[in-house]
């Protein structure tokens, strides 16, 4: 940190915000961990034989490849140049040596700003130069990717107390410190009424909107102890966190990219629906028919017999039709012979959903 | 139709789309004026109009009233501390407030790390003034004097974490700088900042010596401070008879030179902190502002486009920057659209903008030249004819809670980590920016949540050592139903019109199963009303402004 001020020096140590999503079902994670302030990117990693890294820095602000500043190699050099590690980070090393980790060095920006806000500004909203621009990068990257259904679930997860600028214009973001106190306090009634308030267009009330949604899942699907308090995260493996801000980041972040692969399999997503809708179609022993109705504002999955339908009176399952799948064999036996899974799953990419809301309304 | 769509058509009919009604012009100037509009307030404005009570806020006497003095004199701050070896024993007690106001004389002292003291003394100016500030926000009858303090401690943002000597100086900085300054004059103003033991630390001008100087405070006097960063030419570098109106004397911007050279004209600006300047001689330790010649650059400058001549006389140098860019017409563009972006709305009013700058430059030499401005900001039609664009900072979010429901209020150090949980970070604000002035910074899932659970906390939570509201107080004795106590409590926060079905529902959530037109015992108002109150601050019509 060598010729950067003290105010910047202390952002590093205490604005470090990290986010983590599952992008696709494998519940991969994705964690991006952006550090305020300086780094320099030459003094981490440097090409110590390159005549004008040696000729433009002064020694005690470059890695060499002898003596006390000598740093650790790292092969693939780019260009034949021997580029090294600092050497205060062997951790680093064994990363890459594990083919763990990829450099990617000296990106950045082509604005030449020297105003370290509108620099952060400009990263944050990968712009070159718009830095009022109301959509991070990551806000970008989340929409471009087809398979999140970024209204019926929750991709992404800031360990803040604010949402981060990489995902301004997001409304999938949640922004979570302590993810075992995500909770409403008060009565259950207090909470129906918010949700009854907070009903607006407006940026509030479609962040509170969110919030109420995700506290009901997040509580949910934490794991809690018998009497219902919440349980401590412990980590796999044994892992043991470091106390600094960056390590309890990370730590807050861990369970919580648990949860969202539990989230995808919750009540509201795509997925749960899918699959409720199947079990009842394959349940159905012989022939007859599985239905999505409504009744009562509550939509409903289930299953009839033979030419029964939820309309009838003596109808178990009762209520408007939306979606119906006719499970007699003469309905795929054609295409399908015996295999009615297959027919099920195919049925899904067939619905019209612009039909079953006019049998909504 | 998409399945998102499809499923969002399941909500009831009644429930889309809902638009929030605005209160009166009246509750909207006085909302902005404050940290909270009250009844009292508005029975002022009544019977002397608005204009008066404007011109009455504009002019704050220093006597802040009986409330606060009492406050003042009754609040005390837990402190704690373990012994350490024969150093000093150790400590538990609440102690009255001593330092808020002390003198220099008496903190700079704190500072000293050679004299044993526990880490909690140190930090005992900085817990005080938190404490003030509260007392101040909820109590004083100098509601705009109190918002302003809050703008400009913004603007000129010191961190009280980024070194001792800034915490424990903070209580001079917030008297002999923001408040002495913030309906004065914008030149004075600068030169108090620049000059201030707070500032000079934070972003090490203290250091600062010819060759190479640090440009710390330069750079964010011309982005942050004066000029604005929309008004900086990073691609001319060091081009500066590019700058558009360079060559006649009158760049429009500036660039990084403008930044090196002013930076050079800062050096020999530092405090008397005792530190040994060589040849055996130290500083005076006094913690107050130092020049100090033989680490100023005395050289020829060029700062937008004016040249310096070598070898001025002390101080010369940094007077004539600040007069550069005090004076500059871009400065006064960036400052009046923050004040009215704080004052009117996230996206301020173009034309009140340009009014306000042209205030703001016709009075630049005028000793009330800040007044002036908001007397004009406060007076136009736009002040108050637009609702509903800004979402209240937390700080003053917590303050109106209190003012509108009139809890006794004893505030401790417990509201600093509340007030962080959303996202707000008292007089601790980590960069030379200040906080964020716009709504998509303060909501977010957490904040939301954190802003509803602080009201709970506040209102309902009988435990807590910070309030004690006594809902029944208030009430006349005639009002005893859940429908006409509902009503009593929407009129006493809101203060505005209301749907029938929001009547409705805050009816039926204070009810709880009873009939709406029974009466409802003590007992149950006393278990019912706080949370209906907290309600009330929980939803979107008292969360924005």
């Amino acid at each position: 940190m060598i010729g950067c001020s003290a105010s910047i020096a202390a952002m590093a140590g205490s604005r470090i915000t990290s986010f983590g999503f599952s992008p696709n079902e494998s519940g991969e994670i994705f964690v991006y961990v952006f550090l305020r302030g300086g780094c320099d990117g030459l003094n981490l990693v440097g090409p110590v034989n390159d005549p004008s890294y040696i000729a433009e820095r002064p020694p005690e602000l470059r890695l060499t490849d002898s003596d006390d500043g000598q740093g650790l190699r790292l092969d693939n050099g780019f260009n034949g140049l021997d580029f090294r590690l600092h050497p205060k980070a062997p951790e680093l090393k064994e990363l890459y040596d594990q083919q763990a980790l990829a450099i990617i060095h000296a990106a950045g920006l082509t604005n030449g700003t020297r105003s370290h806000f509108d620099a952060q500004d400009l990263i944050e909203r990968g712009s070159v130069n718009n830095k009022n621009l109301p959509e991070g990068w990551f806000t970008r990257y989340l929409d471009s990717i087809p398979s999140i259904d970024t209204s019926m679930m929750f991709p992404s997860v800031a360990v803040s107390s604010t949402v981060p600028a990489s995902f301004l214009g997001s409304s999938s973001t949640l922004a979570i410190q302590n993810i075992g106190d995500y909770k409403l306090r008060g009565d259950a009634k207090l909470q129906q009424v918010l949700q009854n308030i907070y009903n607006g267009q407006n940026l509030i009330d479609k962040t509170a909107a969110e919030a109420l949604r995700s506290i009901k899942y997040i509580n949910d699907h934490l794991e809690k102890d018998e009497n219902g308090k919440v349980s401590p995260y412990i980590p796999a493996s044994n892992a043991s966190y470091p106390d600094n801000s960056l390590a309890r980041s990370l730590k807050t972040l861990a369970p919580s990219g648990k949860i969202s692969d539990a989230i995808n399999g919750a009540f509201g997503s795509f997925d749960k629906f899918k699959e409720e809708l199947t079990k009842a179609a394959m349940g159905r022993f012989g022939s007859g028919w599985a239905w999505l109705v409504s009744h009562e504002w509550k939509l409903k999955i289930g299953s009839t017999a033979n030419q029964d339908n939820p309309m009838m009176d003596s109808s178990e399952l009762k209520g408007t039709p939306l979606l119906g799948i006719d499970v007699w064999e003469h309905a795929y036996y054609l295409k399908y012979q015996n295999k009615r899974n297959e027919y099920v799953a195919n049925w899904f990419n067939t619905i019209n959903w612009d039909e079953a809301a006019k049998r909504l309304s | 139709m998409s399945m998102i769509e499809f499923f969002e058509n399941l909500l009831p009919e009644e429930s889309k789309g809902k638009t929030l009604s605005p209160p009166s012009n009246k509750v909207i100037a006085l909302n902005r004026m404050s940290y909270g509009c009250t009844k009292e307030m508005i029975n002022q404005v009544n019977s002397t109009g608005l204009n008066a009570y404007i011109e009455s806020q504009l002019h704050p006497s220093n006597d802040e009233g009986q409330k606060i003095n009492d406050k003042i004199n009754s609040a005390t701050l837990h402190i704690k501390y373990e012994s350490k070896d024969d150093s000093y024993p150790a400590l538990d007690e609440d102690r009255p407030l001593g330092l808020w106001n002390a003198s220099i004389e008496k903190l700079w002292p704190l500072a000293d790390r050679k004299t044993p003291m526990a880490g909690p003394e140190r930090s005992r100016p900085l817990e005080e003034l938190r404490i003030i500030a509260w007392i101040r926000a909820v109590y004083s009858p100098w509601q705009l004097q109190e918002t302003l303090v809050e703008f400009w401690h913004n603007h000129f943002n010191v961190n009280a974490s980024a070194d001792l000597k800034i915490s424990v100086m903070l209580p001079v900085y917030d008297r002999d700088v923001i408040r002495k300054n913030c309906m004065g004059n914008f030149r004075q103003f600068l030169e108090d900042v620049a000059t201030s033991t707070a500032m000079q630390y934070y972003l090490d001008n203290s250091s600062s010596k010819a060759s190479p100087a640090n440009e710390n405070y330069a750079r964010e006097l011309f982005e942050l401070h004066t000029l604005g960063a929309d008004n900086y030419f990073n691609s001319l570098y060091n081009r500066w008879r590019e700058v558009p109106g360079a060559t006649s004397g009158k760049p429009i911007g500036y660039i990084d030179e403008d930044v090196y050279e002013a930076a050079r004209a800062f050096t020999g600006w530092t405090i008397a902190d005792g530190a040994n300047v060589g040849k055996g001689k130290n500083l005076p330790n006094t913690g107050t502002f130092y020049y100090n010649d033989g680490w100023h650059d005395n050289y020829q400058k060029r700062v937008l486009g004016v040249e310096f001549d070598p070898n001025q006389p002390p101080l010369a140098d940094g007077k004539k920057v600040l007069d550069l860019v005090a004076y500059h017409p871009a400065t006064a563009n960036h400052i009046c659209k923050k004040l009215c972006r704080w004052y009117i709305s996230d996206n301020p009013p173009d034309n009140v903008v340009k009014g306000a700058t042209a205030v703001w430059i016709k009075n630049q030499k005028n000793q009330n030249q800040i007044k002036e401005t908001m007397r004009f900001i406060l007076q136009s039609k736009e002040f108050n004819f637009t609702w509903g664009q800004k979402v209240k900072r937390p700080f003053e979010l917590v303050a109106s809670m209190l003012r509108t429901t009139q809890c006794d209020f004893t505030p401790a150090a417990s509201l600093t980590g509340m007030l962080s949980q959303m996202g707000y970070f008292h007089f601790q604000w980590p960069t030379p920016t200040g906080h964020p002035d716009k709504k998509e910074y303060w909501l977010s899932s957490s904040s939301m949540l954190a802003r509803w659970n602080l009201a709970l906390h506040l209102l309902t939570n009988h435990n807590n050592k910070l309030t004690n509201f006594q809902c029944r107080s208030l009430m006349p004795p005639e009002i005893q139903s859940s429908s006409q106590i509902a009503a009593f409590w929407i009129d006493q926060l809101l203060q505005k019109p209301i749907s029938p079905e929001f009547l409705n529902q805050m009816t039926q959530y204070l009810a709880n199963n009873k009939k709406t037109s029974d009466a409802l015992s003590p007992e149950e108002i006393d278990k019912r009303v706080p949370s209906l109150v907290a309600l009330l601050t929980m939803t979107p019509d008292f969360q924005i402004k």
